[in-house]
């Protein structure tokens, strides 16, 4: 064997030794490996998000009642409510208990109308669009840390909502039917009125409000 | 007379000298696409105005969207020695080899609006939310429409990711309303006279089009100055950028929404987490930091002002 063909193959040995075929699709996972929260979802729903909120869900009146004392959303974020970074609006976890008064679902974005407990009516979300990020935003197990792409962590909300409306279409909410539902809002400010709900839980209450 | 002018400006040059070199800590440099563009001006005036006040002087320069001429003036910034850069980069993925030679040389660049893909390169990249920005329009834009009808999309300029990300968001939402028809998306490359161009050219072909969506504000006053020339009034138009012009056109009803992104804000951030760097060596907690826009429309387009919303 001549010296420089010697010299190559050492030279290449460890490079080719180190070399595997893949697949198309394992090398676009190389290149972009998939995101672990993405391919997590559906268990970090159930085990993760839908506890947290339901653990963290005050009452509608007791949550009211706290806001309305706060001298500003800073301070009530902190003790009430959760904010991922500065520059969100805070999220707050709530509990709506009462009686279904109309279903409109004329619109996309349908909404369920309950007269709860206090004797005023909250608007929680249906579906099957439901808007906003609130789940996402209230949910402290990811930030945009762990997306580091806009486009990614818009895709993780979405599937988070999706799995929201699809919680809600199961239950098919019915006027009359006397509900609990623990859902999330967001605001930048301390609210007046309950703003608009999206829901993480529903469960239908024996006996009624 | 002309002697007189040239002892007027030096005077001038030096009164504004002193005042800039009070409390001297270097010189930042401030660099963004262009500075015609208001949005792009706003980015450097809240840079500028935070870095004076922290005791900097300041350079500002464009790039005009070209990664060599950017790629330049950060070699002569770096052989000045300037104590960091605040950068709206012309590419993000052509521009990380730039900044990773000023991180080398030493000089932290703080990334503000455009993201790059790598992270520890920049100090920090301080962005807007496009994402969520373009999901809010896109929720009015829909509800207007009273989700059906012919639609077009104005896309601001696919060659930046920024509005790329707008377009996504438009579709994520307005994709899931099966009545909302698409006769028209073109790309305006982000002016007023792209967007009024090919927005004539959508109304000839489309007579028929209720709503147009659109990637930036010049593009928005572009469709609106078409429609106005057209005599249609009908036609909703929503936007993203928040400009004051953009603020009139919603005032006037011309423009249904936009989302104010917070230019100044974000610039400013950058060159607080410059200083506390530069002086105290402190790196912010986070690697990327999102601003949110703020959704615009009659009921408090009064609170806007240079890219700056008064709460």
């Amino acid at each position: 064997m001549s010296r420089p063909l010697w010299l190559a193959l050492v030279v290449l040995a460890p490079v080719l030794g180190g070399c595997r075929i893949v697949s198309t699709q394992e090398l676009a996972d190389l290149k972009n490996p998939p995101n672990p929260h993405m391919a997590n979802i559906d268990q970090a729903w159930q085990q993760k998000i839908v506890p947290q909120i339901v653990g963290e869900a005050r009452p509608a009146e007791e949550l009211m009642r706290l806001l309305s004392t706060a001298s500003d959303v800073d301070s009530a974020c902190k003790q009430y409510g959760w904010r991922s970074q500065d520059e969100n609006p805070c999220v707050f976890a709530v509990r709506v208990s009462g009686t279904v008064e109309k279903v409109d679902t004329t619109s996309r974005s349908g909404k369920v109308f309950i007269k709860d407990e206090r004797g005023e009516t909250v608007v929680v979300q249906l579906g099957p669009t439901i808007r906003g990020t609130a789940l996402r935003d209230g949910y402290k197990g990811v930030s945009y840390q762990d997306f580091n792409d806009q486009v990614l962590f818009g895709n993780y909300s979405r599937t988070i909502n999706e799995h929201a409306a699809a919680m809600m279409k199961a239950f098919n909410p019915q006027p009359g039917d006397a509900v609990t539902v623990d859902g999330v809002f967001s605001a930048w400010d301390v609210p007046a009125t309950l703003p608009d709900v999206t829901p993480a839980n529903i469960t239908r209450t024996q006996g009624g409000a | 007379m002309k002697l007189r002018l040239n002892l007027l400006t030096a005077a001038a040059a030096c009164a504004f000298s002193l005042t800039a070199h009070a409390a001297d800590k270097g010189t930042i440099l401030v660099m963004v696409n262009s500075l015609d563009n208001p949005y792009y001006a706003s980015e450097a005036k809240g840079a500028t105005e935070k870095a004076q006040a922290l005791g900097y002087k300041t350079s500002v320069l464009s790039h005009s969207e070209d990664v060599k001429k950017q790629n330049e003036l950060i070699d002569a910034a770096i052989g000045k020695k300037v104590q960091g850069i605040i950068l709206d980069n012309a590419d993000s993925t052509a521009s990380v080899a730039a900044i990773k030679k000023a991180q080398q040389a030493g000089i932290p660049v703080v990334l503000i609006n455009r993201e790059i893909p790598v992270d520890d390169v920049a100090l920090v990249q301080i962005t807007h939310n496009n994402f969520q920005a373009g999901s809010e329009v896109a929720n009015v834009f829909v509800e207007d429409m009273g989700e059906k009808g012919k639609y077009a999309e104005l896309t601001c300029n696919l060659a930046d990711n920024n509005c790329v990300t707008r377009s996504k968001s438009f579709h994520q939402v307005i994709d899931q309303y099966p009545d909302m028809v698409s006769v028209a998306r073109q790309d305006a490359k982000g002016t007023l006279i792209d967007g009024k161009r090919i927005m004539d050219s959508i109304l000839q072909a489309h007579p028929d089009v209720k709503g147009v969506i659109c990637g930036n504000g010049p593009v928005a006053l572009g469709a609106i100055a078409a429609l106005k020339a057209a005599g249609r009034t009908d036609v909703i138009v929503v936007g993203i950028d928040g400009s004051n012009d953009e603020r009139d056109a919603v005032k006037a009803g011309a423009l249904k929404a936009t989302v104010m992104l917070q230019a100044q804000a974000i610039a400013a951030q950058g060159v607080t987490d410059l200083d506390n760097y530069l002086q105290k060596g402190e790196k912010p907690a986070k690697q990327r930091v999102m601003f949110r826009g703020i959704l615009v429309n009659q009921g408090n387009a009064d609170k806007v002002q240079d890219f700056n919303f008064k709460s």
